[in-house]
């Protein structure tokens, strides 16, 4: 595509803005699994379009070029939820990194729950349950927002640990701590709202 | 001590997963998972989390997701004014 003759280029990208905006915001929304934050990151990749045009030149497809920068702004938008993530000192995530100290005794050994059979005999069947499905998005829900970030950057940038942390520009330590208590949370969650329900 | 706790040993289980274990670090919870009932179950409740995980979004990409035209309008606008 010569660009030469695209005198005004707001102009052409609001006609991508039509043509390309349903598709990109599909994606955002299903890396962000959010509407609003969705819409944002759509409408940034279009601004910082325009302010690159130059660098475009129609050298390749523009929705290849759209979708490039808003991959840009999906991992940004990872990375500033990481670096609020450092700061874990948030009331509710202090409440949750309580919650998960008091599954240990005073020797740091578990307070144990008797439920580890029950998990075992259940697990291959629930991959597939649309029930057990939907108590585990809950559980996932209840995650102080930063640790859920944490936790499902790791699948939706479909990455390594190891790039993530520094995709993310966190440390490892950092990272696995916040790991695993989330991962103590969505035990504990899952026990509650699942497991014991099973052995009764 | 030779013996972690289950708290220590849970870190490590995670741990692994991002950065590598030392040999003794690695030893000490082989010890520990193998007499620890709960910490054994944790070990593979990770991993089963971590499956389900791997499943998200649980929601299939769904391709009647629109752009509103309200938000489609108001680019087009901040296009023309920037």
């Amino acid at each position: 595509m010569d660009t030469s003759n695209l005198v005004d280029p707001p102009s052409t990208i609001s006609l991508w803005v039509n043509e390309y905006g349903d598709m990109l915001f599909t994606w955002a929304h299903h890396k962000t699994s959010n509407r609003e934050q969705a819409e944002d990151l759509v409408q940034d990749t279009f601004l910082s379009a325009l302010k690159a045009f130059q660098s475009f030149e129609g050298k390749s497809n523009p929705k290849t070029w759209l979708f490039s920068i808003l991959n840009n702004k999906i991992i940004d938008y990872y990375r500033k939820a990481a670096i609020r993530m450092e700061r874990l000192n948030s009331d509710r995530a202090k409440t949750q990194y309580n919650f998960t100290e008091s599954l240990f005794d005073q020797n740091d050994n578990w307070t144990t729950n008797g439920l580890e059979d029950v998990w075992q005999q259940s697990e291959q069947h629930l991959m597939n349950d649309p029930l057990f499905e939907e108590v585990f998005v809950s559980c996932l829900d209840d995650l102080p927002e930063n640790w859920r970030t944490a936790i499902s950057a790791k699948y939706l940038l479909e990455k390594k640990s190891k790039e993530i942390c520094q995709e993310l520009n966190i440390t490892p330590t950092n990272y696995w701590q916040v790991l695993h208590r989330s991962k103590l949370l969505l035990k504990k969650c899952l026990e509650k709202g699942w497991f014991e329900k099973e052995r009764r | 001590m030779i013996m972690l706790s289950c708290k220590k040993v849970t870190e490590l289980i995670e741990k692994k997963q991002v950065a590598d274990l030392s040999l003794l670090e690695k030893f000490k919870m082989k010890l520990h998972t193998s007499m620890c009932k709960a910490c054994k179950a944790y070990q593979h409740q990770s991993k089963f989390i971590d499956a389900l995980l791997s499943r998200l979004p649980v929601k299939p990409i769904d391709q009647n997701e629109k752009l509103s035209s309200a938000a489609k309008k108001k680019i087009i606008e901040k296009l023309k004014n920037s």
